[in-house]
């Protein structure tokens, strides 16, 4: 294949033009982004500004999480010609809302892939929104339910953990 | 595939247990022996909502600096405080400990609107040992 810039451009469906990136997954997927969107992770942002040919590697990210990622950073970049029905911030604000909310609706395995790559990648919301999902999950359940959920071996032997639990018991009872 | 948390990066979890409630991400510290580790660091943005705790919101403070003696602060906000009047609001010494952790940022919201903020609480001199001079 000829090596492409990584810096190329298509045209949207607007009629404007809009400078596009290749992203390349460890499993060799090619991703065509919007420079706006890419550039929600500070990680792809050094790697532009740093330049190159054939595209952008991100040899820790998989095909299936760099899609999740990009369908995130594509909702959340700033669209540059906002449309005229969506003028309202607050019904925007909501829709984004609504989309963070189905975008997390996958199994534990999948969230951590996501925080793994938000947190490579360095796309600060998605790494919040992620880790934030994670302690949803583990709220207002007992240590025994979320070592289950987590399959976290409890190594502790009985008397450290008596001494653990006293001493939250003096703080928090 | 339920291993995937128990693998991810001290730094993550400390993230994840910062969005709990304080209690809650204290006895997160019960699950394994590298989890006690992991709270501490939540403190460095310590937020807390305590009003439903037996004891006053201002002694699990204290009681919080006081078990992890190490543990740093850069910004503390507690909602809904409520002082009686004969209390000394700096009991503990809550207010320079948070100065002696490198607190930058202190965000108090009180419970009764009405009802005098203590006066004693702005004569409250914080020594911060590295305040820059001039």
């Amino acid at each position: 294949m000829a090596a492409a810039d990584s810096c190329d451009g298509i045209s949207t469906s607007g009629g404007g033009w809009e400078k596009t990136v290749t992203l390349v997954s460890s499993d060799d997927a090619r991703f065509e982004v919007r420079e706006a969107a890419a550039s929600l992770s500070q990680t792809v942002r050094r790697m532009i500004r740093a330049g190159g040919d054939g595209g952008i590697p991100l040899p820790k990210v998989d095909a299936r999480t760099l899609s999740t990622v990009l369908e995130y950073c594509n909702k959340h970049a700033a669209v540059p010609a906002p449309a005229p029905e969506s003028s309202s911030a607050e019904a925007a604000a909501v829709d984004l809302e609504w989309f963070d909310k189905e975008l997390m609706h996958v199994d534990l395995a999948t969230l951590c892939s996501l925080i793994r790559a938000a947190d490579y990648l360095e796309v600060a919301g998605l790494l919040d929104l992620t880790c934030k999902t994670v302690a949803d999950m583990i709220k207002s359940k007992t240590a025994e339910e979320i070592r289950q959920m987590f399959g976290i071996q409890n190594d502790f032997t009985p008397e450290e953990e008596e001494q653990l639990s006293r001493e939250n018991a003096g703080v928090f009872e | 595939m339920a291993a995937e948390v128990s693998d991810l990066p001290d730094d993550i979890l400390v993230s994840i247990v910062s969005f709990l409630p304080i209690g809650q991400a204290a006895r997160c510290s019960a699950l394994a022996s590298r989890w006690p580790r992991i709270f501490p660091r939540t403190l460095i943005k310590f937020g807390a909502s305590l009003s439903t705790h037996r004891h006053g919101a201002i002694d699990i403070v204290n009681s919080i600096l006081a078990a992890h003696p190490t543990a740093a602060v850069r910004y503390f906000s507690i909602a809904s405080i409520c002082f009686r009047g004969d209390e000394d609001p700096n009991a503990g010494g809550w207010l320079q400990e948070l100065a002696l952790r490198g607190v930058q940022e202190i965000n108090l919201s009180f419970r009764e609107i009405r009802r005098m903020i203590p006066a004693s609480l702005f004569a409250i001199r914080m020594h911060l040992p590295d305040a820059p001079q001039g």
